[in-house]
């Protein structure tokens, strides 16, 4: 009977942490959201300005959505509307890249009302969230699983952009799927091919090879079936700020995908980093996917939480 | 066969009908021991539907299985078809239809032809060869027990395919709710506990408890916490009873009525009385059955009648009343509809059976009890509260002493409850006792009640409680249960010091408790046996214990509230203090990194393991396709299997004979030395070989199989088997029986329910059903059944204009889709929400100078088309303006302006709660009426606008003036065009004149003559030529008929000749054959 304003009753979290889920959740069960306490005792209260900017996606991605935020931006209320999906444009703040946006973009867009095609600018790649590269090659396979797939299913980077100043773009188009597949997947196999992006923007392209070279030599102790694509953009598709890493990728026989990445550090801040050790990083990184699928308590790492959320969505909604 | 199944009935004003729908839900895996038929559809159970289309709008999404119950004396009725025609929104689930009252079919040939033609329509409606099953006739009053038990056979062995609709819109079916209470939301908040069964599978379960709970046709509802009932193994030995048990009440209503039963004073039982002019129900017709007469009043049967049949049928006064149905007729009450008695329950074979649950009211639960049971016990079942709350409190006791051997009364749920209850009680102290006793009114009471009652009652005269234990025993005894139950006599004793023991101590410590509850799990194990989900009751005990600890109620937070502590907690955070005025605050890490972390789904990998490090690098080394495999997928050892199995073949070409490597050799010999050895297993070591065989035959089959099926595997073939291995991933644990606590839910809402999370303005297009007489009007009540929900609202309907408008429409087209708008839930996809817009039309259009002014520019259009604008407002008269039309204007014109003015729709939204209704009133369930219902009722008659009357219309004649082109037009015209003003001839003048003949008597005579003669032959030849028609035909005639006696002579001829051409022929093929063979045998 704790029933909100329009007689729904109303959820009530504190603290700015998964933000993203509450905000795709609450979308997708329809239910009015209100969190409290967001950076309440800190020097900077209040939303940042990347979580501004994704309530700004999801405002354009549902129709008639209702947001209230107060005015230190503490606290937010949140009463979802319907997906409407459609053609769509957004600037995503540089702080993130556009993965932070693009994972909740993927639990979201196979629910639309029209399909969805968006056009998100920003960070492509950084240090803190899964590069769109990565999800291009993890997240993809994973909705195909569910029966989302054809050729509308893409991501596609048309610009390449490094932290701080961005200035990549993509493209993510989704159909529409009113079910889901369900899929039973419980034997996740043994790693057939590694497979990797090694991108390199306003920096030389040798950089990349080098990348390339050195995770080579760590897994090539293991499985001979590696190929690393180089990829060095140029002119107005390199961004605007430097940099350059890799990713990758282990895929199974059964299909299960495993990724790695590193990149370096964003222009002006931090040491340089060398190529060879990013490369080699990143494939010690993979190693310790491997690892983990094998030994550990926790699956994959970021794929785990769109999967269970397909999973549960697959009965309908 | 637990199969029960319902009659839909139809209530109505005269006129009986009998239909039946059973449904059935096919479920998890198989448990029956008993019977192979059970095999397969274990947990079938069957609702029966009342004959109401908002009853059984339903039905078609639940269940897997319909039978239609048709009265072959009456022939189809409506709601047969309606029924079906509901069908094909959500899809067709297996459709039986059961004809009966063949019995008072006095004519065999007659009966015959019902059937055949019966069977006919129903084919060309259902689908050809669909299956109709014959009940032949009544035998003192019952069916006839061979054909039910076969119709039971034939259900229980059918196959269900998943439905679309129920794999895609996941749903929990409850049959029953639960009042109950737990201690720690006791003094504020409400809990119900909601028994549910059909499930899905265990995600979905994890996922309702997520996702807003919805019951069909309720609404949106939070789960608070769901229990499932042990794991599988656990279900199949304890949760037998929702075999046994039928979820009658569910959809149920009205009873078979036969109107003609009734007039002729049959009696349905041996025992009751004969029926009167009251209608007649009789139900369940299944081997283990129960009967239920209801007896009720009035109801009109709606005959089915098609074109080809209308000519026989005869019985014409129901014609004129199907008329006067429809479909969506709503809230139309027979007044005596509530009016239900129960005469009486008459229950057959008992079957070992598992007591229902003791807590519910509803009449299933009797039936579903034994036959054993008197009259007294059902008083028992259906007393108030506090009886309950004593069944109860014996409940959870007896899941204490006897350890659930019984215990699957009790739902899961109120056993852990109970529990927790318990340990509560026993470890807070008795000081909370009184209190928690004072709060528990919901018609559950918590453990501290039973052992009181329990001893209040050894005090005292227990007579109810023993009557009650007794009855629970002889239950039990009558179950043939094999697990030993402890006699009444023990369970009281036993209960005393417990009780005793609870009242004396104040004190307890867990340690003990965990004790006592071992004794108790042990004690369970001794008696119940495999009762698996109770091993770690200690644990739970534990666990509930923390949890009751956490949730003590603290006195200060009940009287000041939580609000206060959070401000204390806040406060002894904030520890330092500036000046005593201002607190410096120290955000705690802690908190921080839980509250206000970085949200990313980034796994961090805090310390990178040395992957230089041989160890390291071998540890995953198998996770490679280079490493090791296990042993039933390595690639060599499967290779070498198969040699060993495929070993042996004979290369045909080259006669080479391949010898597969003697593999087994060694084992064999290895075996064989064994067995001298030992000699003790040769039986085993057959058996062995001969499964090794058996795998040899399977696996060369599989060979043949795939290389004979992939010449023709299409694509056809591989969507096929996809389908099935998605519905094998769809079809895991169909069925489970689960717990579902609903928070803040007051048992008063469960009659009524009224929340719904997520209500706007969804749209919808619809088309008004052909079937359907009227059409609907706007601002009529329409109860809409819109996915799992079903409910009442006003719809506005409209249609989309070419600007994209829409323009309310005030009823619906007759044939057109239009749109609709409504108050109501959101349903996930494919809606969207919009302002709906109207017209309202004008004719003395403006009154004002600003009027117009407001309108420059604005579009206007005659009733002929001619479209204008509005260009300026006119000073002369107020409101005149100047406007431009593309043609001419006259005066008699209406001009009409499309103005635009938002319309709101109205907010109602009435959800169809009938099934929350107490067992016998389902029926009585009432929408809001339409005004033209509520006027007829109320004998208000609509004051009608004379305008909006229709008259006969009177079309004057026009008359159009001349065309008129003018001069400079006509010149430029071509000459074809131009018109063509020949002038009259001038008057000839006299002298052009030509003179008059005047003729002579003579010459009169002549002509006068001539005439009449001519007039004679003329009539002459007229006569000759009709009579030569007449010849011509005649002759024609016979020439025909010649013709054809000649071609038929000719044919014969040609006949005959052709026979003995081919005659000849065949004997020269003979001879000719003979003379080879010959000539050959002479060679």
């Amino acid at each position: 009977m704790a029933g909100g304003g329009g007689g729904a009753q109303c959820l009530s979290f504190a603290g700015c942490n998964f933000l993203r889920q509450r905000l795709v959740l609450s979308t997708l069960s329809g239910r009015p959201l209100k969190i409290r306490k967001i950076r309440a005792k800190e020097e900077d209260p209040g939303l940042r300005d990347f979580e501004a900017c994704f309530i700004r996606l999801i405002d354009k991605v549902t129709n008639g959505s209702r947001i209230e935020i107060n005015q230190t931006g503490t606290t937010l209320y949140y009463q979802p509307g319907l997906l409407y999906g459609g053609s769509l444009e957004h600037d995503c703040s540089p702080s993130r890249s556009i993965g932070y946006y693009l994972e909740s973009l993927l639990c979201l867009a196979p629910f639309m009302k029209h399909p969805l095609k968006i056009v998100l600018r920003g960070v492509t790649n950084d240090q803190v969230d899964p590069s769109v590269d990565v999800l291009k090659a993890t997240a993809l396979p994973l909705l195909k699983k569910f029966g989302i797939d054809g050729e509308s299913l893409e991501i596609k980077i048309n610009r390449r952009g490094m932290p701080p100043k961005g200035g990549g773009e993509i493209l993510f188009a989704c159909p529409v799927r009113k079910v889901l597949q369900p899929i039973q997947f419980t034997d996740p196999g043994k790693i057939k091919r590694i497979r990797g992006t090694a991108y390199s923007v306003r920096v030389s392209p040798q950089m990349a090879n080098r990348m390339v070279e050195s995770a080579r030599s760590v897994l090539n102790k293991f499985l001979p079936d590696i190929y690393i694509y180089t990829d060095h953009m140029k002119g107005i598709s390199s961004g605007k700020s430097p940099g350059f890493g890799i990713c990758l990728i282990a895929e199974t026989i059964n299909g299960t995908i495993l990724s790695a990445e590193l990149a370096s550090n964003p222009q002006g801040q931090g040491a340089a980093v060398l190529p060879e050790e990013l490369g080699q990083n990143c494939a010690k990184l993979l190693l310790e996917e491997i690892y983990r699928l094998l030994w550990g308590p926790e699956g994959s790492s970021e794929k785990g939480s769109l999967a269970a959320l397909k999973m549960i969505l697959c009965r309908g909604l | 066969m637990e199969e029960k199944e319902k009659k839909k009935h139809r209530a109505k004003h005269s006129g009986p009908k009998a239909e039946k729908k059973r449904k059935r839900h096919l479920n998890d895996l198989g448990i029956g021991e008993e019977e192979d038929a059970r095999k397969r559809n274990p947990k079938a159970f069957t609702v029966q539907s009342a004959v109401r289309m908002w009853c059984y709008c339903e039905m078609p999404m639940l269940c897997s299985q319909v039978l239609m119950l048709i009265d072959a004396s009456f022939g189809f009725e409506m709601e047969t078809f309606e029924f079906l025609n509901i069908c094909q929104v959500h899809g067709f689930p297996k459709i039986m239809g059961v004809l009966t009252h063949l019995d008072t079919f006095k004519n065999n040939k007659q009966l015959k032809k019902t059937k055949k033609r019966l069977k006919h329509r129903f084919w060309t409606e259902v689908y050809p060869g669909a299956k109709l099953f014959y009940l032949s006739g009544m035998v003192h009053g019952e069916y006839q027990k061979q054909e039910i038990h076969n119709l039971g056979r034939f259900i229980s062995v059918m196959k269900f395919r998943p439905l679309t609709w129920q794999t895609s819109h996941p749903y929990v079916l409850a049959d029953r709710y639960v009042p109950c209470s737990v201690p720690q939301y006791q003094h504020r908040k409400h809990l119900y506990c909601l028994k549910s069964g059909c499930g899905r599978d265990l995600h979905l379960i994890a996922l309702k408890t997520a996702s807003p709970f919805l019951s069909p046709s309720l609404c949106c509802l939070m789960v608070f916490t769901c229990f499932i009932p042990g794991d599988k193994i656990d279900l199949r030995s304890e949760e037998v009873r929702p075999n046994h048990e039928l979820v009658q009440s569910l959809i149920s209503t009205h009873s078979a009525i036969d109107t003609k039963m009734a007039s002729s004073k049959v009696s349905l039982f041996m025992d009751s009385r004969p029926l009167g002019s009251e209608d007649v129900g009789q139900e369940i017709v299944m081997p283990k059955e129960e009967r239920q007469i209801d007896l009720k009043t009035g109801r009109v049967r709606r005959k089915a009648l098609f074109d080809e049949e209308e000519k026989k049928e005869n019985d014409d006064a129901v014609s004129d009343e199907e008329d006067e149905q429809e479909e969506e007729e709503e809230a139309e009450m027979a007044p005596g509809s509530a009016k239900r008695l129960k005469t009486g329950v008459a229950k057959e074979e008992t079957v070992s059976e598992l007591p229902a649950f003791a807590d519910s009211e509803d009449d299933l639960e009797m039936s579903s009890e034994e036959e054993g049971k008197t009259a007294s016990e059902e008083n028992e079942t259906e007393e108030d509260d506090d009886d309950k709350q004593g069944t109860y409190g014996n409940d959870s006791s007896d899941s204490e002493f006897e350890a659930g051997s019984e215990e699957i009364v009790v739902s899961e749920q109120n056993e852990l409850v109970d529990e927790d209850k318990e340990t509560r009680s026993q470890l807070l102290g008795r000081s909370l006792k009184k209190k928690s006793l004072l709060t528990t009114d919901s018609g559950n009471c918590t453990a501290e009640e039973a052992s009181e009652s329990e001893v209040e009652s050894l005090s005292e005269g227990d007579d109810e409680e023993k009557s009650h234990d007794e009855l629970e025993g002889e239950v039990s005894d009558r179950k043939g249960l094999q697990h030993p139950q402890p006699k009444k006599a023990d369970r009281t004793r036993q209960a005393e010091p417990e009780a005793l023991e609870a009242e004396d101590d104040d004190v307890e410590n867990l340690l003990r408790e965990e004790e006592e509850y071992e004794e108790k799990t042990d004690f369970s194990a001794d008696t119940a046996g495999a009762l698996k989900w109770k091993e770690d009751l200690t644990q739970k005990a534990a666990q509930a214990f923390l949890r009751q600890q956490q949730a003590t109620p603290n006195l200060r937070k009940l009287v000041y509230g939580t609000a206060v502590e959070d401000e204390d907690n806040e406060s002894d955070d904030a520890g330092d203090e500036l000046g005593g005025l201002f607190h410096v605050s120290h955000p705690d890490k802690e908190s921080k990194q839980k509250a206000n972390g970085l949200d990313c789904s980034k796994f961090l990998v805090e310390k990178l393991q040395d992957w230089d490090l041989e160890e390291v690098m071998s540890s995953i080394r198998d996770c490679f396709v280079t490493g090791k495999w296990e042993e039933d997928k390595d690639a060599t050892k499967l290779l070498e299997e198969d040699e060993e199995l495929y070993g042996d073949f004979e290369d045909l070409e080259t006669g080479v004979v391949h010898k597969g490597r003697p593999a087994t050799e060694g084992d064999e010999s290895e075996s064989e030395e064994e067995n001298d050895g030992k000699k003790s297993k040769p039986e085993a070591e057959e058996e062995e070989a001969k499964k090794e065989r058996l795998d040899k035959k399977r696996k060369l089959k599989e060979m043949f199989d795939a290389e004979y099926d992939e010449g023709d595997a299409t694509y056809f073939d591989d969507l096929k088997e996809e389908m099935h291995k998605q519905a094998q991933v769809q079809a895991v644990n169909l069925s489970f029986y689960l717990t579902a606590c609903l928070q803040k839910y007051p048992t008063v809402f469960v009659q009524r329910s009224f929340l719904e999370t997520h209500v706007r303005n969804p749209t919808l297009r619809l088309k008004k059903h052909r079937w359907y007489k009227k059409i609907l009007k706007t601002r009529d009540p329409l109860i809409l059944s819109l996915g799992w929900r079903r409910f009442q609202t006003i719809p506005m309907f409209y249609i989309e204009d070419h600007n994209g408008r829409h323009r309310l429409l005030k009823y619906t087209p007759q044939h057109m889709h239009c749109g609709a708008t409504f108050w109501g839930p959101i349903t996930p996809q494919g809606t969207g929400f919009l302002a709906v817009q109207s017209v309202s039309g004008t004719t003395g259009m403006f009154n004002s100078q600003l009027e117009v002014a407001k309108f420059e520019g604005a579009a206007i259009r005659t009733v002929s088309g001619i479209r204008g604008q509005i260009k300026k407002a006119l000073r002369a008269p107020a409101g005149a303006f100047r406007a431009t039309f593309e043609d001419k204007l006259l005066i008699s014109d209406i001009v009409f302006v499309r103005t635009w003015y938002p319309v709101s729709i109205p907010k109602f939204y009435n959800p169809v709660t009938s099934l929350l209704k107490p067992a016998g009133e389902k029926d009585s369930w009432r929408g809001m009426r339409t005004t033209g219902q509520l006027r007829h009722e109320r004998g208000i008659k609509l004051k009608q606008n004379k305008d909006s009357l229709y008259k006969p219309i009177v079309r004057e004649k026009r008359h159009f003036n001349k065309l008129h082109i003018p001069k400079a037009l006509q010149k430029a015209l071509p000459f074809k065009n131009k018109p063509k003003n020949l002038e009259k001839k001038g008057k000839t003048p006299k002298d052009q004149w030509r003179p008059a003949v005047i003729r002579e008597p003579h010459e009169k005579k002549i002509s006068a003559l001539l005439n009449a003669l001519s007039t004679v032959n003329n009539y002459k030849i007229k006569k000759a030529k009709v009579r030569h028609r007449q010849q011509v035909k005649e002759y024609v005639k016979v020439k025909q008929k010649e013709e054809e006696q000649k071609l038929k002579r000719q044919k014969e001829a040609k006949k005959k000749i052709y026979r003995i051409l081919g005659q000849r022929e065949k004997k020269r093929q003979k001879s000719s054959l003979k003379g080879s063979s010959e000539g050959a045998k002479s060679v």
